[in-house]
Parts: C-alpha cells; structure tokens; sequence
C-alpha cells in the first residue's frame, strides 16, 4: 500500500532521530517562498511570515518510547546504578518516604498513566511484599502551590491514592517548622534544610520525571523538599546570574549549588533516586501539525491549523484556558534509571540532551520566542505577566548550551499578548509583586534586598500558601532573578502583539503591535543586515550553540 | 534592561519626620472570622429575652420582618443591620451587654474558623496592629474582641434613652462607606499606613472597606465580592476549608529567626 505523500516526508527525519550531530537539517533559512511560521502566542498561535533570511531552529523529532515501560522501570530497580536493588534495601521495621515531582512537570501534563503511577505502583508493591508498613509518600512541591486532591490522584493513580490519601499521600509544607529539620551546612555556607519525615527515613525515594536537562539530579531532594531557608541560597539574583545556561548543569550557579546541598542530603540521608526522560510527542493525533515543519505542511495540515486557530479565536477566555489546561500529552517514556543520584542522573541527562539538542552555528541579532499558555508555574491556572517574563526570559532564552542563540546586547521578540491578569487563589503574592515591587524597580538585587524578605514571611501569603493553593509569597521573586541571565545579557525586550503596552513597560520591555511591527523596531538601530533566529516551539529544542 | 523608578524605600509610608508608619489588619467579623452572621445573633437575643411568651413573641415579630430583611440583605446593608435591631427596643443596656458576653461566650467563640485565628495571631506578630471593624452591634464585639486581645474595634451602637434600647442605630452606622471612612479616621489618628493594612472581609458591601487599603483581602467571598476580587487582582482566600488546615501543622514560621524552625540539628 503506497505511503501518503506526508508520510513519505516524515521518514526523513525520523531517520535522524539517534543522531545528534546529523540534525542539522533541522535548522532552516527562510527564503521568498517559504512558509509562514507558527509561533505561540498565549492562548492562541500567531501564523506569521519571517523575514527572508531567518534562521529557524525545530525542535527534533520524537525518540522512540519504551516499548514496555513497566518492564524497564522493574529491571531499573533490580538492577540499578552504584547501589543494590530496591529490594536489597528494605527490611520490614524500616520507615520509608517517597517523594514525587509536582505538577510542574511534565508540561502539558501527560495521559494517564502518568510515570510517576507507573513508578509508585511497583515501588509500593516491592515495599509491600517486603514488609515495609511505615510509608509516606510526599508531593515535592517546595514553594510551589499544593496540588489538589484531583490533581494528586491523577499524578499517582487510583491504586497508590486510595491507599495513602490523606493520612500518608501529602504536600509538602515548607512553612510547617515541627516538619523542618536542618541537616548542616555545605563548604559554602549554604544551610540545608529538609523535610524532618524525609530526613528522618530510613530510606528516602524519590520519583523524577526530567522534561529538560535542568530538572533532576540534587535538585530533585533538595529543593523539592527543602522551604525558603534553603532555597534562598541559590534562588537568588548573584547565583542565577552565574548560570549559562540553566539547561547546562555544567556551566550552571544554581545547580552547583543544588548539587552541594544535595550531597549534604546523601551524606545524612539514605536517598534512592528514580529518574525518567520523555520524549517530545508533546502534542498528537489531530494536533500533530504543531510539531512539523511548516514547509512540509500537508493540505490537512493547513485545514487543521485553520480550524484550531479559529477555534481558539472564537472561544471566551475562561472556555479557551480550560480546553488548553485540559490537553493532556501522549508523551513517551525513554529511559528510566535508578540507585545512586549522580549516577543515575547522569544517565538521565544524557538521554534528555540525545531527544533536545540541536547544533547551531553562531549567535543571532535577534532572537524572536513564542510564550505558549503554559509553564510550570500555571498549570490549570492564569499565564499572569511575571510568568511571561519567566517563560520568555527565564526560560526560553536559557534553551542553549554554549552560548545564547541571541548576541551580547541583542534583541529578544518576545511573542505574547501580555494582559494585567492573576489567579487570585494561585497568584496572590504575583500581584502585589508585580503593581507593587515593579513599579519601583526591576532590578533583581534591589528588588531582593528591597521586598524579599517582607513576601518571604507575610502571614497572608504564608496562610495561602499552607492552607489554600497559593505559590509562597516569595515565589514571584524568583521568577524575576529567573530572568536575570537574560536581563543582563540582551540589549531590548520587544513584546509583540502586546495587548496593554503598559504591562510591557512595567516588565522593562517595550511593546509592538504585531510581530512585522516588533522585528521593524529591533533592526531599526541594526539595519537590514540584523541576523534574526526564531525557535520554533512545541514542543522543546535545546541549541548546542558553536 | 533594568528600570529602578523611585529610590525611595517603598514599602511603608513616612510621617513628617521621617519615621516609618506602620500598618494594621482591619477584620470584618461575620462570615470572615466567624461561619455564624449577624441574623444568627439577632435569633439568639430575641430567643433568649424575657420569659417564653415573651420570647414567642419577639421571634414572631422578627419573623414578621423577614421580607424586609431579605430585600435589605439585598439591597442596603444599612438597612439591614437596622431592621434587625429594631426589635431590641426597650430592653436594658445592661441587658443587652449580659447577653452579648453569654453568646460570645456560648455560640461564637465555638465559631471562630481556627484558620482565622492562626493568621490574626500571626499578622499581630508580624507588626501589624489588629482592629475589628464590623456592623455587628457593640455588646457583641466587645466581649469578642476582649477574647482574641484586640484593643481597637468599630461597631453598630444602639441608642439608650433611660438606660434602655430605642432600636435605632446611632449614626454612622457601621457598613458600607462608613467602614472605610472609620479606617481612614483611625488610621490618621493612630499614625497607622493605610497603604502597609489589609484588609479582610467576605460580602459584597464591603468593597469600600476593602478599597480603602492597601492590601485588601476577599475571605470566603461571596459570588459578587468573588467577581469584584478577582478583576481587582484582590487575592482570595478561604477559611471555611478546613480538610487543608486540619491535616497540617499549625505552627508559623518564627519570624524573628527569619523563619528558621527553633529545632533541628545543626
């Protein structure tokens, strides 16, 4: 049976997939008859024409999931990297915690089964049939918002919820002082702080999901669980501006002081680390188009994008955001690891770099991003204005190793409507951060020396935090500091089809109406000859920049 | 790329010489502090004076007041805390405080949300000074606020002539603006920031209270105020959801360690 034409296009690429350094073909330079490109844009997608010349980078395609992932998540725990088997290291006496990531990741949330279900059901079944009674299982939220109870028995599936919940399935509450311990402090100084129920086990699993090279490793342990006495240590604007990239752990201030920290952890704690990649089928069945190169669009695929573009257009605020929160992706398991934290994430690591990394030669004028509806910090809630900064600044341009794709003194386009919108419940402190704090400064340090502390230990938002599904009050701030790598090295922000030019302008960028107006402004001051680069987004693509 | 706009310290307010001003948390009371609302205690004074013909008779005579109070409830809370009231005339000021002290004592220390209570305590240690501000009548909040050590509170009076309730509510009555401009009267009078306070109530008609400070609180809102907040960027918060509370630890951060639990190894 002959292959549809689209079909035939698509096995070029898939023929790249375990080949790094082949994917050079997945940078393109637009020319006269070249496509319009996609771009995110909050809610709804841009189809925009791109200057003859740009460079655009996509993201490569899919690697193969696991065929059967429960099989490799049991043989990653009887056979797993520097320690003994899962097994081998339980008696019936002993106390256990499992930690599991929050609904940060993956990003869109995944179809069920989710992993950290698949993982939890054959740890709890080992713990079981061993005996092990004095089991906690702890949602590693940190300062992020406690997750809801549907929210909860989606992550980690009927059997373990109707176990453990409530008693012994929680958040973690990093303003609970009697459940906070310190267990010492790294060569640097740097106090480490953990769940007292976590450093109090005889064992302590953790349950990973690596969507990118910047999750995982001692991050997982000792931010997950840690509360603001630890994390300030890193999350602040010195260390993040020391970090090139955050996708690089190498070359990164935060994760080097995450790793110390989390070596502080190991030595006072027995820790058991699970680590999992995905791939990038971020969106399938009749969204599949997003991933693909425009210039290879099919007519279905066009009829496809005009019927989803307009869909989204004529939908309310309110309806739109609950249909995109409610997508669920078909990601693919492709690898899981267990044992040893360092070990295993260095495997980890090597398998997420294999599905994201792209090489790219040298930087660009301009860098245009689009900022999608999502990220970690809104899932099932409002994409606010310091959140846009945080995807766009913080995020997006941090998708590198090497160098940024976009100059020293450059221009970043910065694709998103940008409208003066909160979720009260979720956001609070946001708020006041961003008409308060904003107003006065954007600058990191001052903003860190000026308001940190006072968000850090307002009861308000401490109570909302503790009690509603509020992100802790200092939360905004490191969204802000998550920015600064990019604050400090590009020349402008231009927010294009920025809708309320004010809130560009509280962020520090300035605002275009549409993207042409934007890309006109930034090469207004460089010329015609301006290089432009845009990464093409869903789903992820880090560039190995040369 | 970063813009610093104003090199003045921004968060508090200065006085004219030069001091920083503190701030308060001004506290509605029914429905924000308390699950019970001010019709409950009307029931139980009525309920609760003379003999059983007696009581019999002041409950029909606030059930015959029940359409207007619908439609105050509706439409005017002014009139509303009025209509409730008018039914104590005549009995004795001493009487009056005695009851209040017995269903502060019996019904609304039991219906305090505990939530509540643990951000009032931790808002006084933060610094910021704690004052009830309330359309509930004065021989109810008194003996309230004597039991959560709160010094400073606005409430309804009814007028005395001889001793002995006329069922009027002296002015202003204690709703709406008039909760706003008593904060700003008191505030001025206290040396107190207005724009350092917040504010927390759960109806409707407190939007003014609430857009009078600084830092204003939507506490178990209803649909309106729920609106009002959120197209106000006003955050949200829930008392009446004790499942969260109930399962956690109830003890703050120490602020004066920086938050640092006072335990732990080092």
């Amino acid at each position: 049976m002959a292959q549809p034409e689209a079909k035939l296009k698509e096995l070029k690429p898939a023929e790249l997939r375990h080949e790094v350094s082949a994917r050079r073909e997945l940078v393109i330079t637009t020319n006269r008859r070249s496509e319009r490109r996609l771009i995110a844009y909050g809610e709804e997608f841009m189809f925009e024409k791109l200057p003859v010349g740009t460079r655009v980078i996509y993201p490569p395609p899919p690697l193969d999931a696991l065929p059967d992932p429960d099989q490799a998540i049991r043989y990653a725990l009887l056979r797993p990297e520097n320690s003994d088997p899962l097994f081998a290291r339980l008696n019936p006496n002993m106390r256990v915690t499992i930690a599991i990531d929050d609904i940060s990741l993956p990003l869109p949330p995944m179809r069920r089964p989710d992993i950290r279900e698949r993982v939890l059901n054959q740890m709890l079944q080992t713990l079981a049939d061993y005996g092990v009674d004095d089991v906690h299982l702890i949602i590693a939220t940190s300062l992020h918002r406690r997750m809801t109870e549907s929210e909860i028995r989606r992550a980690v599936g009927e059997k373990a919820f109707k176990q453990y919940w409530p008693e012994r399935l929680y958040n973690f509450d990093a303003e609970n002082r009697a459940e906070l311990t310190m267990l010492g402090k790294t060569d640097h100084g740097e106090e480490v702080w953990l769940s007292k129920r976590a450093a109090e086990s005889d064992l302590l699993l953790y349950v990973n999901i690596n969507l990118v090279p910047m999750d995982g490793g001692h991050k997982s342990v000792a931010v997950g669980l840690a509360p603001y006495q630890s994390l300030r240590h890193h999350h602040n604007a010195a260390t993040l501006r020391d970090s090139h990239s955050y996708m690089d752990p190498n070359h990164s201030g935060l994760h080097r002081s995450a790793s110390r920290m989390g070596k502080v952890v190991n030595q006072n704690v027995n820790v058991f680390t699970v680590e999992t990649a995905v791939n990038t089928r971020m969106y399938g069945g009749m969204l599949d188009f997003l991933h693909k190169n425009e210039d290879q669009f099919s007519d279905w695929d066009r009829t496809r994008l005009s019927g989803f573009r307009w869909t989204l257009r004529n939908m309310s605020n309110e309806l739109r955001r609950q249909a995109l929160h409610q997508y669920a992706a078909p990601y693919g398991m492709t690898g899981v690891w267990a044992g040893e934290t360092q070990a295993v994430h260095e495997k980890a690591l090597a398998k997420v770099f294999q599905q994201y990394a792209v090489p790219v030669k040298g930087q660009s004028d301009i860098l245009i991003v689009g900022v999608p509806y999502i990220c970690p910090y809104n899932v099932n809630s409002i994409m606010n204005p310091v959140l846009v900064q945080c995807t766009g600044l913080g995020y997006l341009f941090n998708m590198y190793r090497g160098k940024p794709l976009v100059r020293q003194g450059g221009t970043m386009i910065v694709c998103h409507p940008l409208r003066d919108e909160f979720h009260p419940e979720h956001h609070p402190s946001y708020i006041e951060f961003f008409h308060r704090c904003l107003a006065e400064t954007t600058e990191a340090t001052e903003l860190e020396a000026s308001f940190e502390r006072e968000f850090a230990r307002n009861p308000t938002y401490i109570h909302m935090y503790r009690y509603g599904h509020a992100y802790h009050g200092v939360h905004p701030f490191y969204m802000w500091y998550w920015g600064e790598p990019a604050r400090q090295h590009v020349g402008r922000v231009i927010a294009a089809g920025c809708e309320e030019p004010e809130v560009a302008a509280r962020l520090g960028w300035e605002s275009a109406d549409t993207l042409d107006q934007a890309i006109a402004m930034a090469t207004s001051d460089l010329g015609r000859s301006a290089t432009i680069t845009y990464l093409h987004l869903p789903p992820l693509v880090i560039a190995d920049v040369e | 790329m970063s813009v610093s706009r104003n090199g003045q310290h921004p968060r508090s307010a200065r006085n004219g010489r030069g001091k920083i001003r503190p701030g308060a948390a001004f506290y509605d009371l029914d429905g924000t502090l308390v699950d019970l609302n001010l019709v409950h205690a009307a029931l139980f004074m009525q309920t609760n004076l003379g003999e059983w013909s007696g009581r019999i008779g002041y409950v029909l005579s606030f059930l015959a007041r029940a359409p207007r109070l619908y439609l105050a409830e509706r439409d005017d809370r002014r009139v509303l805390n009025a209509v409730l009231f008018e039914s104590l005339k005549g009995v004795s000021e001493d009487r009056l405080f005695s009851l209040g002290e017995e269903y502060c004592e019996r019904v609304l220390v039991k219906h305090l949300y505990p939530q509540a209570i643990q951000l009032l305590d931790a808002n006084h240690t933060h610094g910021l000074r704690p004052v009830l501000v309330t359309g509930s009548p004065d021989f109810i909040v008194a003996p309230l606020a004597r039991h959560l050590g709160i010094e400073d509170y606005a409430a309804n009076h009814l007028t005395t002539v001889g001793g002995r309730a006329t069922g009027r509510i002296a002015e202003p009555v204690m709703a709406g603006e008039a909760k706003a401009i008593w904060c700003e009267q008191f505030a001025s009078e206290h040396n107190l920031d207005l724009a350092a306070s917040w504010g927390y109530a759960d109806s409707y008609y407190d939007m003014p209270f609430l857009a009078a400070l600084g830092h204003p609180v939507a506490v178990n809102p209803d649909r309106r105020l729920r609106t009002a907040a959120v197209s106000r960027h006003w955050p949200i918060i829930h008392f009446d959801t004790p499942e969260a509370f109930d399962s956690a630890g109830h003890e703050f951060a120490d602020p004066a360690t920086d938050g640092r639990p006072a335990h732990g190894a080092t």
